[in-house]
């Protein structure tokens, strides 16, 4: 139910805790908990059935999300919750969307980057040190936060990686939602803003599987909101009780600088920013400079002491976004059709479907007129602050950087930079909402088109960030006749797992991936070495035996599944008529056969050669 | 401590986590020990000791406290790095127990009065009986679907299929081990023929449960010369098709 008029002058209030010792109750967090919870059944049921190979319509998984999060919605945008039952909203709301991801992957991870740090998990916990080699991601050793957390929890209780993951990343979940609402609720004043900016938070295409990932920037990002918490509560305490605040602002600043690489620059970034607005508008608060300027001394320290690889790893990837936003921009190359996808080994995985593309499309456009309505406010409330008007700079950074999905070698990096940028718009857009529901003509048409608008945001992050066909998990493990079975790739790492352990692979993508974690080998894929051709082509070059034998890779694995160079497709079983079960030319094995060399695994499409037993 | 029962209970609750996390030999409990363990007790003492004239809010408590605990594990695991002894189960609890100690002690001492206080004052949680059932059902539900989630389930249309292995025994060289891993829908018949250990193949047959493997000890004759030994799967309903082959060279 909207608010009545005379009620409006509450609206946007943050009401703190009242000194007095007095009762609250929940409001309608239990009702919504039980609604949450009957939203996550209803996608963990269409990723069962996806699972099953029933090939359940996705719109079951979208109205999962929906029930989980249109009744948050509403009542977030309600003026009746109080501050905790706001609180309360957006825990829940990022913790039952963090259940879906868990639902998504389970039993095990299966998301790209997952695997790496899984690894990487590992090999601290077996090895009882910190910095051992990767062979598929070479710099996330050198960022060993993430893992180093994992690590104090698989070493304390033995719980495999995947356990120990999900309970981490689900902490940092819940904590980036206190943090951030914290953080609007503090620089807004408004506990309603700064709920419903935490709502539209999650229609950023990161949310919800990205940034839920058992990844680094899953917990340096909400490392990075409670910094600058922290900096607005010192920002805001009179002077002598800033000591403690600097002291947490920089302890936190150490933290993510040993956690993740972007985010350290990012937080450079944002602290430099705000240190030359304080010069600008002449604010008479001591400048933040010295934040940035930590920040920037324990980057340069840690780039020249431990992580000096980081500079080949992001320096090809920023430098070929920022040439091929240039060669798109200037017409010499050809832009990218966003939807039109292919998987990441190269197969073709068609076109989105017209609905998702019209909802992640109106998303974005609701994100827009949401910027354009709020910034006005926005303006007139903190032209004259620093931190709010960083936050106005985000959602100009967010457009921004959707352009660069037109960029064929850009649009990952977009992405990534959306997810940073989406902090600023979602502020705005929270002014917007609020904003919008001020008049007192036809305000329930406004709830439910604000409502509605929200539930078009969400849908839309989880559309756009994530291919639309692997939205739901097709089965990795199933059951038969009361017993259970594995998908191809999976039963090979069990038994390099097994066999194996520690020895040098070449192998696809997936495969790799899979040896990692679970398989627990030293496995190359990709261009460096070029471990992608010798698996790909179906004649053996000159070239290919040397590279191995100088890289010391003893076992190479051929895969004849045109998914294994997919490393979001290629871990599960083959499905008839999934579009999974292209196969390469059978030379991609066969050549090795043919040096002989010993064939010590076969299971049909893939095979594992040892290339120092020979005659 | 005297006065500070936040603290106090900090380290009662410390103490009791370590203890649980170290010598009880029963996962899910070391779970529901080590979580505050590693990710709320650390961030609570630092929390304590750098505000330790002011209060927070409870909301500001929690996420502080979280954030703390991450950032003391993330830098602690560097420090652990570097001490003898490196990355343990025991050095990580020795370090959690001390970082909280040292904590909790520098925050009582900083503490300008001692007070009786449990924490930040607010306003006392109102818990009616249909609120609690409606939350233990939603997270009831919530648990119900994760614990689906992790269950396999019957998946028709996806392809079976039979591996075939093999390698040196890991203790000695002088046997090989043939393994074969059924991932079939259905419980199939198997015949496996090994060649070139002896004059004579080694011939098995057996039948396989979905998910089952069965693995083969076979002896390699000491001073055998090195020669080519080959282990060939064939499913008993298509004796004359060959199913799989491995292969290796051996010698005694």
């Amino acid at each position: 139910m909207p608010p009545r008029p005379q009620r409006q002058q509450k609206a946007g209030r943050a009401s703190r805790p009242a000194p007095a010792r007095e009762t609250w109750d929940l409001g309608q967090i239990p009702l919504l908990t039980l609604v949450a919870g009957i939203g996550v059944l209803v996608c963990t049921a269409a990723n069962l059935l996806e699972r099953g190979t029933h090939s359940p319509p996705t719109i079951i998984y979208w109205v999962g999300l929906l029930i989980i999060g249109v009744p948050i919605f509403a009542r977030l945008l309600s003026e009746k919750p109080d501050y905790r039952e706001r609180i309360g909203l957006v825990v829940l709301f990022g913790l039952a969307l963090f259940c879906v991801k868990v639902a998504h992957d389970s039993p095990m991870f299966i998301f790209p980057d997952e695997f790496a740090h899984s690894f990487n998990a590992n090999e601290i916990v077996h090895h009882h040190e910190l910095f051992r080699f990767n062979p598929l991601l070479r710099v996330t050793p050198d960022y060993p936060g993430l893992e180093g957390v994992a690590s104090s929890l698989m070493s304390l209780t033995g719980v495999s990686v995947f356990t120990a993951g999900t309970i981490v990343i689900g902490v940092a979940r819940l904590m980036m939602m206190l943090a951030l609402f914290l953080l609007f609720a503090r620089v807004s004043r408004s506990a309603r803003i700064a709920g419903i900016g935490v709502a539209a938070f999650a229609g950023s295409s990161n949310f919800l599987f990205w940034s839920a990932q058992f990844s680094y920037e899953s917990l340096s990002l909400p490392l990075m909101v409670v910094a600058l918490l922290a900096f607005f509560e010192w920002d805001s305490a009179e002077p002598e009780a800033r000591r403690p605040w600097s002291v947490l602002v920089v302890f936190l600043l150490a933290a993510i600088v040993v956690t993740h690489h972007l985010t350290s620059y990012a937080t450079i970034i944002i602290f430099s920013v705000l240190s030359l607005a304080y010069v600008l508008l002449r604010i008479d608060r001591p400048n933040p400079w010295r934040f940035a300027a930590a920040a920037a001394a324990m980057v340069a320290f840690w780039l020249l002491v431990v992580a000096g690889a980081t500079k080949d790893y992001l320096v090809p990837v920023l430098s070929n976004a920022f040439e091929g936003a240039f060669n798109t921009a200037s017409g010499e190359s050809n832009a990218r059709t966003p939807f039109a996808g292919s998987g990441s080994g190269g197969s073709d995985i068609g076109v989105t479907p017209l609905l998702p593309r019209a909802i992640a499309l109106l998303a974005v456009a609701l994100l827009g007129l949401g910027m354009l309505y709020g910034l006005r406010v926005v303006w007139r409330r903190y032209r004259w602050q620093p931190l709010p008007l960083i936050l106005v700079l985000g959602s100009f950074g967010f457009f921004a950087a959707l352009l660069l999905r037109f960029v064929p070698s850009a649009w990952e990096t977009g992405n990534r930079a959306g997810g940073f940028f989406f902090i600023g718009l979602a502020f705005v857009f929270g002014h917007a909402a609020i904003q919008l529901l001020r008049g007192e003509r036809r305000l329930r048409l406004r709830y439910a088109g604000l409502t509605a608008a929200l539930a078009v945001i969400l849908l839309g992050g989880a559309i756009s960030g994530w291919p639309w066909d692997s939205q739901l998990t097709p089965p990795l493990r199933a059951s038969a006749e009361g017993h259970e079975i594995s998908s191809e790739p999976v039963v090979l790492a069990e038994w390099v797992q097994r066999e194996f352990p520690g020895e040098r692979f070449g192998a696809p993508e997936a495969d790799a991936r899979l040896l990692l974690s679970p398989g627990e080998a030293i496995a190359y894929a990709g261009d460096s070495p070029d471990v992608k051709d010798i698996v790909t082509t179906p004649t053996l070059e000159s070239w290919q035996l040397p590279l191995l034998e100088d890289e010391d890779i003893r076992y190479l694995v051929g895969d004849r599944r045109d998914v294994s160079g997919d490393n979001v497709r290629g871990y599960f079983f083959r499905v008839f008529g999934q579009g999974n079960e292209s196969l390469l030319e059978k030379g991609v094995v066969d050549k090795f056969s043919g040096i002989p060399v010993a064939r010590l695994y076969d299971s049909g499409r893939i095979s594992v050669f040892d290339l120092e037993n020979r005659p | 401590m005297r006065g500070h029962r936040d603290l106090k209970l900090v380290l009662i609750a410390t103490f009791v986590c370590a203890v649980v996390a170290l010598f009880v030999p029963w996962e899910p409990i070391q779970v529901v020990a080590a979580v505050p363990l590693c990710l709320f007790l650390p961030g609570y003492a630092i929390v304590s000791l750098l505000f330790a004239g002011r209060e927070l809010s409870r909301a500001q408590l929690l996420v502080f406290s979280l954030a703390c605990s991450f950032a003391a594990l993330v830098l602690g695991v560097l420090l652990l790095n570097y001490m003898p002894g490196g990355i343990r189960k025991v050095t990580w609890a020795v370090f959690l127990v001390l970082l909280i100690c040292a904590c909790c002690r520098g925050a009582a001492l900083r503490r300008p009065h001692p007070s009786r206080r449990r924490g930040p004052e607010g306003p006392r949680l109102r818990l009616r009986r249909r609120d609690l059932a409606l939350m233990t059902s939603g997270l009831l539900i919530g648990a119900v679907a994760i614990a689906l989630a992790q269950m396999a389930v019957p998946a028709e249309k996806a392809e079976g299929f039979t591996a075939l292995w093999m390698t040196p025994a890991k203790a000695s060289n002088s046997s090989l081990r043939v393994g074969v891993v059924s991932s079939e829908q259905k419980e199939e018949d198997f015949a496996l023929r090994v060649v070139g250990l002896s004059e004579r193949p080694l011939d098995r047959r057996f039948r396989l449960e979905p998910g089952e493997e069965r693995v083969f000890r076979v002896p390699v004759k000491a001073g055998r010369p090195r020669g080519r030994v080959t282990a060939s799967l064939y499913k008993a309903a298509q004796p004359e098709k060959l199913y799989r082959r491995v292969t290796a060279w051996v010698e005694g």
